[in-house]
């Protein structure tokens, strides 16, 4: 038995199957669903981590199948594709075991875990995938398994964000595959390969390449919330706090910037970007979304709209790695796909407790909320520290070497700047939530306490997740120099991609 | 065991975090600043370790101005920790207030020992945003005002800093270590940046605004650290960043001659004017910052005296430390529990050396300070002259509003407290008989009694005056600044909405006219099918298309 | 194996005379004339496969004086896909027609209809198409018209017009050639037929009338009261089956027999039509009320992708990039059809619990039937051309012809299509989504639910995936 044809798509139906099978449970069937959901994320862990070691050592895992003469959906990993699966992996099941707690007798878990598990296997489909080909049906399978996701709670609300999240990535999606169908007729099936086979191209199709390019972007753009396009990302937050959590640190959002690495990196070469122009381009767009997302977010209270217009602006940061050209750009951009991811979901696991236990839905509510809930507050802390670039939170490492790499190729001049400007406004407005939460006394009654104060400030399965996500922040960024933390993973696929 | 111990410098604070809630906690506090002390004490010189996994790789020594910070610093957290454990209430806040303490601490320690750049950046980050808590720990509306600039300006000043660090890391191909700058010594905009960032931390006139009302508001023990230890961070930023020793910095030296002088002047003299002791000690601080920068850019202007007067900087600012928190210390004694006569004697002593007056520590740094400057700056010694005698001055009110504000006894002092300010007082006093070499400790003596002269004409003249000044009280003044610039814009800005709202009111009626005429034509398009069936349409229809397939086969024979 | 050929057409024939004969066991005799249908269709495919194109004659009588049955890649492909529809939909019309007068008067229209599609689709000559759109047009006529109901004798009737029409003027079009070349069989005319007024006219009235019965806009008006009217089993073989039988033979038409006479303005013309349909076809179903009157108008924009793919066809050289656009035609063709008659199963089922099908009043039926709602949820993702269904690969291929051939209207259009089909499938899935809880019971009839939902599986994984001996089969058996 071929195990390295087969790897690949192992770790995708490790989700796929329990997925299917729970659709069928039960809803009183709670154990079984659970056993069934985290025996899959285990097993895809431990699949995941044998990639890992594989890709490290240079082995070569691939599963093609022929779709159609000339279109082959592809499953390879290489080292890009494991540092993105390897987060989505260890954070679905830090999200499984908070999603359990957090919809406990809600209606309808069947159904939510069920997509919750395609929802996960697109991402991982999308982060293996081979080809631009794979990656348009990972794409689409995406948008597919979060819809019901976002429209779960099936309030008028809750639709109405499903419908414009639809609205907008189906939108996208068709972009995506339009710039595809139209690459793979002027330059046939494009695989990804590190350093991109498209300057290979005769001259006369350089400005086909470039409208390719402004559609590939834009289409990606919609998910990874590129300025203007960002607009369903504050109407999605009706879902409920897993699902945030989830789209907004693994799944769609970080689907939508691993897109536009792989464009650039994999199927253009980004010296050929760099010709063709588009990587200023590039980096103007990301750094219009880095300053819009962090102003939109001072003006908002409701705290999970504030993490939204953070995510908007936080994203973009990997956008403008990428448009930095030279090896510590890319490292910067790389890297910070995975602290963002870890930072971002620790946020929205403390939005959600904050939410379930208390129903505390606005900053403006959340006065001494640091005295009843210190753990849940501390992990919101160290992320939000992170976010602004303090070290020694993960953070900071990326600023570090988005700084680094800008000053390097040149472009310091208006990436700096834009650093500082968003490192500021991160603080203008984080640092107010964190005086609240600490440093005020609380209200004479919480809004809506759903979960009594025992010996735990919450429930078990609501508090640990965020408290190991907030760890593992920290420890990405004390660690940085230590081998097999994500910064050394970037600074591998760095490499090999500038072929140093 | 050199490694463990530079380790547990930083670290034993951050670990003691964990017990910041527990009963006996204030007591543990205590053991947090020992492992610093004992390196100081203990270690050699040139001490190194290495942590090339840690954050970016981190790199810890210990050089001899290392040592010179570590002892003071030490020392001052004791003292500070000590009368925090009999001053502090056990209230719901204090663990918090413990945590940031604990937290400052570590940042303070670890930048002290700190060897490569991200590691240094690492502890006056974490220093600068702990103080925050400290600072916003009284709950007032004024506590967090103060707190709100001190916060601003402080990340302001982060942020130059990393913009600086990355350039000089840039510069240097990735290589952290401060050796390194000796090598490439940084040039143009980062020297800038690197001045004006570490220039908020220590003050520098035009970059000080945070300053006088976060010492007015923080609670004892923190405003002792953060004007002993803490500001110094500034002045140890500014001799690890821009090695002294290079003709190339030659002309930044000067700029900051010039500003160490403004410093000084300027703070004595806006500190004259002052109503409460604490915001006059800021203004000291000011001063005496202005002083070290004096000094700072005496080195950087001619390298051939660098080292000797580096080392005199760290005496300056060991000096400054100890008496200035000693001050507060004493200053919340007094404010708590009445105006002893011992503690008005100690307070008496403490301005003393600070003024520099002969026997006191002042005298000592003072005079290692002029030994070291070299020939061609001689003269800078009227003006430190003249530092002196304004200081003595400004003691002297010091005393005087000391005097004037003290209340019956409201609270007792708790023993620990007095342990503490007393110890310091102590040392103080002896450090330096201990240091001193002969004529050292009779610097100053024209300055200083001049000074006392004037300041005793003046307080029996004042006695008689009812008038007072305020100066430096503006608390607003840049907001100020700000609406009025706004409410200057308004007019322009009405006009400019009106014409805009004129267009974008133009735009949304074409818009809604295009609706509906759209929404009338396709809202029910089965009407529009349903009007096909009849069957001429249909059929005309049918012949239309039959017609224009056959004219398509004919057409292109 | 060529045998084959004849039992697919025969076995069918057969059991409706049966079914008339014996309306007791009728069902079972469906059943089993089912099966055995579809493993003649799946033995033809396989020979197909293996030998290319088949050919039996009947009775012996060669080509040009008897009947002869033709089966090559294409009609095997269409063949298998009814024979699994009609499979599917019997299953599921046993339960559905819950009244046995109903059933007795059912059973052999329906296999009297399966009849004429298959002779249709392996007919080989003019006259034997014209007999067999004949038979195929009255009996789904009689079959719309079964409920009884006036507003479906009223678009019954329209449908019998319409389609009166359409075959006559195809017969036209059939005396003409006969007149003109003296030989009705395809593959001689293929070889022998030649520009001029004749074959001019021949085509232009034949294509004609096939577009009538194939409800190409702006001549669909008939479709969707008749589609809507009808029973769920009818509107599923009406919408999936019946109309791409139609479209089936302008494909013959234009690209097999008279392939020379096809001019580029003539192939623009159907796919402006085409355009045409996608557009008009995809905002209908989207302001319509029904899901049936939606399904209906879904089907005439499904259609009209298909003629899209006709100027591409014609612009494109012979070579690779030919077949793989016809690949994709015929991809784009199966998986509508099954996921058409799936969703129009699925819809009956919900019509039947709900008593009505207005979308706007679904919100409960939707979340007590998770499986129809899965099924109607498969569909709509084969129909907007999402992945993995075979419709996206048929949409690739699409729009990669369009792009290579510089063709940009067809993408544009390709593009906004997909898009409001997105708008109107998702309306209706939107009302899968409601707060109440409701005990999880996947499926409550089998036997209805199942069909349709084994049906839009098909089309939505299966063919996606399993799609690539399509194009195999196509080079090979052409």
């Amino acid at each position: 038995m071929n195990w390295d044809a087969w790897l690949p798509l192992l770790v995708v139906a490790s989700s796929v199957l329990p997925g299917l099978v729970i659709f069928f449970l039960r809803e009183g069937s709670h154990g079984l669903r659970t056993t069934l959901n985290l025996a899959g994320a285990s097993l895809k862990l431990v699949l995941v981590g044998i990639l890992i070691w594989g890709v490290f050592h240079e082995h070569v895992y691939e599963t093609r199948w022929t779709l159609a003469p000339g279109l082959e959906l592809v499953l390879q990993a290489d080292t890009l594709s494991v540092l993105f699966v390897s987060l989505s992996t260890l954070l679905w099941l830090v999200t499984t075991v908070y999603a359990v707690g957090y919809l406990e007798n809600s209606p309808h878990r069947s159904r939510f875990f069920g997509f919750f598990s395609l929802c996960v296997s697109a991402t991982v489909g999308l982060a293996l995938a081979g080809n631009l080909f794979t990656f348009v049906i990972f794409y689409e399978l995406l948008t597919l398994a979060t819809y019901p996701l976002v429209a779960h709670r099936g309030t008028p609300e809750a639709l109405r964000g499903a419908r414009i999240y639809l609205g907008y990535t189906l939108g996208g999606g068709m972009l995506l595959l339009i710039g595809s169908v139209w690459l793979h007729v002027i330059a046939g099936p494009t695989a990804f390969v590190e350093g991109g086979l498209l300057s290979r191209l005769p001259v006369d199709y350089h400005p086909q390449l470039q409208v390719i390019f402004l559609l590939l972007i834009t289409g990606l753009g919609v998910k990874a919330a590129l300025v203007p396009l960002h607009g369903w990302l504050p109407q999605a937050m009706v879902a409920p706090a897993p699902v945030s959590a989830l789209l907004h640190a693994v799944a769609v959002v970080k689907a939508g910037a691993f897109g536009i690495v792989r464009v650039v990196y994999d199927v253009y070469g980004v010296q050929f970007a760099d010709q063709l122009g588009l990587l200023t381009a590039l980096g103007i767009a990301a750094a219009v979304t880095i300053v819009y997302g962090s102003v939109k977010a001072l003006f908002q209270d409701n705290l999970k709209k504030r993490l939204a217009y953070s995510t908007v602006s936080q994203v973009s940061y990997i956008a403008l790695g990428t448009a930095i050209l030279g090896p510590i750009g890319t490292i910067g951009g790389l890297v910070h796909l995975v602290h963002q991811g870890v930072m971002k979901i620790t946020l929205f696991f403390s939005a959600g407790n904050y939410a379930e236990t208390l129903g505390v839905h606005r900053v403006s509510e959340m006065n001494g909320v640091g005295r009843r809930m210190p753990a849940t507050t501390l992990a919101f802390t160290v992320a939000a520290l992170g976010m602004i670039g303090i070290p020694p939170v993960a953070g900071f490492v990326s600023k570090w070497y988005l700084g680094l790499g800008a000053v390097e190729a040149g472009m310091a001049a208006w990436v700096m700047p834009v650093l500082l400007t968003s490192s500021a406004l991160n603080a203008a407005y984080f640092l107010p939530v964190l005086y609240r939460a600490w440093f005020r006394s609380p209200g004479p009654a919480w809004p809506a306490e759903h979960i009594a104060a025992t010996r735990f400030e919450t429930a078990g399965a609501l508090l640990w997740p965020p408290v190991v996500t907030a760890t593992l922040a920290l420890a990405a960024g004390l660690f940085a120099a230590a081998p097999y933390s994500p910064l050394e993973w970037a600074k591998l696929i760095a490499q090999r991609e500038y072929g140093l | 065991m050199n490694a463990f111990l530079l380790l547990l410098i930083w670290s034993l604070p951050l670990l003691l975090t964990a017990f910041a809630g527990q009963r006996y906690a204030r007591w543990f506090m205590l053991i947090a600043p020992l492992p610093a002390l004992l390196a100081a004490a203990a270690l050699p010189v040139g001490t190194n370790v290495s942590l090339p996994w840690l954050l970016l790789g981190v790199e810890l020594g210990l050089d001899q101005t290392a040592r010179v910070f570590l002892w003071f610093s030490g020392l001052l957290w004791l003292a500070a920790s000590l009368y925090a454990a009999g001053s502090q209430a056990d209230g719901h806040s204090a663990p918090r207030y413990r945590i940031c303490f604990l937290l400052a601490m570590a940042g303070n320690l670890g930048l002290i020992v700190a060897q490569d750049m991200v590691s240094f950046y690492l502890g006056f980050t974490l220093m600068g945003l702990a103080v925050y808590g400290l600072v916003v720990h009284p709950a007032s509306q004024r506590a967090r005002q103060a707190a709100r600039r001190y916060l601003a300006w402080t990340i302001a000043g982060e942020l130059l800093l990393f913009v600086a660090v990355v350039m000089l890391a840039a510069e240097n191909g990735g290589v952290l270590a401060f050796d390194v700058l000796m090598v490439n010594p940084p040039a143009g905009l980062v020297v800038l940046l690197l001045v004006i960032g570490f220039g908020i931390k220590l003050a520098l006139p035009g970059l000080h605004f945070w300053l006088p009302q976060t010492y007015a508001v923080t609670p004892t023990p923190a405003v002792a650290v953060l004007s002993g230890a803490m500001i110094k961070a500034g002045l140890l930023g500014w001799l690890r960043f821009l090695p002294p020793g290079d003709a190339a910095l030659a002309g930044w030296g000067q700029g900051l001659m010039v500003a160490g002088v403004t410093g000084i002047f300027f703070g004595a003299l806006v500190g004259l004017a002052q109503h409460r002791p604490r915001r006059l000690l800021g203004y000291s601080s000011i001063s005496k910052m202005g002083v070290l920068t004096l000094g700072m850019g005496a080195a950087l202007a001619w390298p051939a005296a660098a080292p000797a007067l580096v080392g005199a900087l760290a005496m300056y600012a060991a000096h400054h430390a100890l008496v200035k928190g000693a001050l507060f210390l004493g200053l919340g004694l007094a404010e708590r529990g009445g105006l002893r006569p011992w503690l008005l004697a100690g307070l008496g002593a403490l301005a003393l050396a600070l003024a520099g007056a002969p026997l006191t520590s002042g005298a000592l740094a003072k005079s290692v300070l002029t030994a070291s400057l070299p020939q061609q700056a001689h003269s800078l010694l009227p003006v430190l002259a003249a530092s002196a005698f304004a200081t003595t001055l400004l003691m002297a009110r010091f005393l005087f509003l000391v005097w004037r504000r003290r209340r019956s006894i409201a609270v007792p002092n708790a023993p620990e407290s007095t342990t503490a300010w007393l110890a310091l007082l102590a040392v103080i006093v002896v450090f330096p008989f201990a240091f001193a070499a002969a004529g050292q400790l009779s610097a100053n003596v024209v300055p200083v009694s001049l000074a006392a002269l004037v300041a005793a004409v003046v307080l029996r003249v004042a006695a008689r005056l009812p008038v007072s000044i305020g100066v430096g009280q503006r608390r607003t003044t840049g907001r100020q600044h700000v609406l009025r610039a706004v409410r200057g814009i308004r007019p322009l800005a009405h006009s400019a909405r009106f014409v805009f709202g004129g267009l974008v009111q133009a735009w949304h009626n074409a818009c809604q006219r295009v609706r509906q005429l759209l929404r009338s034509r396709l809202q029910h398009p089965q009407r529009a099918d349903e009007s096909q069936d009849h069957w001429p349409v249909a059929g005309s229809l049918w012949l239309g298309i039959g017609g224009l397939l056959l004219s398509a086969f004919v057409a292109a024979a | 194996m060529a045998d084959a050929l004849i039992w697919s057409v025969v076995t069918p024939l057969a059991g409706a005379l049966l079914t008339l004969l014996l309306p007791r066991p009728a069902t079972a005799v469906v059943m089993a004339t089912g099966l055995a249908t579809t493993v003649a269709a799946g033995s033809l495919l396989y020979g197909v496969g293996t030998q290319g194109a088949m050919l039996y004659e009947i009775g012996g009588w060669t080509a040009g004086l008897g009947i002869a049955l033709r089966a090559d890649a294409l009609s095997a492909l269409l063949l298998t896909m009814t024979a699994l529809v009609v499979l599917a939909a019997s299953v599921y019309s046993s339960v559905y027609l819950s009244k046995t007068s109903e059933r007795t008067r059912f059973w052999p229209l329906w296999l009297l209809l399966w009849t004429a599609l298959n002779a249709l689709l392996l007919s080989a000559d003019l006259f034997n198409l014209y007999v067999t759109l004949e038979l195929m047009g009255l009996s789904a006529v009689a079959l719309a018209a079964l409920a009884g109901k006036p507003a479906a004798v009223q678009a019954a009737l329209r449908y019998l017009l319409v389609g009166l029409l359409g075959s006559m003027l195809f017969l036209a079009g059939v005396t003409l050639i006969y007149a003109g070349y003296g030989t009705l069989d395809m593959a001689s005319l293929a070889r022998t037929v030649e520009a001029g007024p004749v074959a001019w006219t021949a085509l232009a009235l034949m294509t004609a009338g096939l577009l009538l019965k194939t409800a190409l806009f702006p001549l669909h008006f008939w479709l969707p009261p008749a589609h809507a009217s009808a029973p769920a089993p009818v509107s599923a073989v009406l919408s999936a089956l019946v109309v791409k039988a139609a479209f089936y033979l302008v494909l013959r038409l234009w690209l097999d027999v008279f392939a020379e006479l096809v001019t580029t303005t003539a192939a623009d013309l159907l796919g402006v039509l085409g355009a045409g349909a996608v557009l008009w076809g995809s905002w209908c179903a989207l302001r319509a009320e029904r899901l049936k009157l939606l399904a209906a108008y879904s089907t005439v924009a499904q259609l009209g992708y298909l003629f899209l793919f006709l100027p591409v066809l014609q612009a494109l050289p012979p070579g690779p990039a030919r077949d793989l656009a016809m690949g994709g035609l015929v991809i784009l063709a199966l998986t509508h059809g099954f996921a058409k008659a799936g969703l129009f199963l699925a819809i009956g089922v919900v019509q039947q619990r709900a008593g009505h099908d207005t979308i706007r009043e679904l919100d409960g039926t939707a979340q007590r039937l998770p499986a129809t709602t899965f099924a109607i949820a498969l569909a709509g993702v084969a129909l907007i051309g999402l992945p993995p269904s075979g419709a996206f690969l048929g949409k690739w291929q699409l729009l990669a012809g369009s792009v290579a051939t510089g063709q940009w209207l067809w993408l544009v259009v390709t593009a906004i299509g997909s898009l409001l089909a997105a708008a109107y499938i998702f309306r209706v899935l939107g009302h899968a989504f409601g707060h109440r809880a409701y005990p999880n019971r996947p499926v409550t009839i089998a036997r209805e639910e199942w069909p349709a939902l084994l049906l839009t599986a098909t089309a939505a994984v299966v063919l996606g995936l399993a799609g690539a001996p399509v194009w195999k089969l196509l080079e090979g058996g052409a």
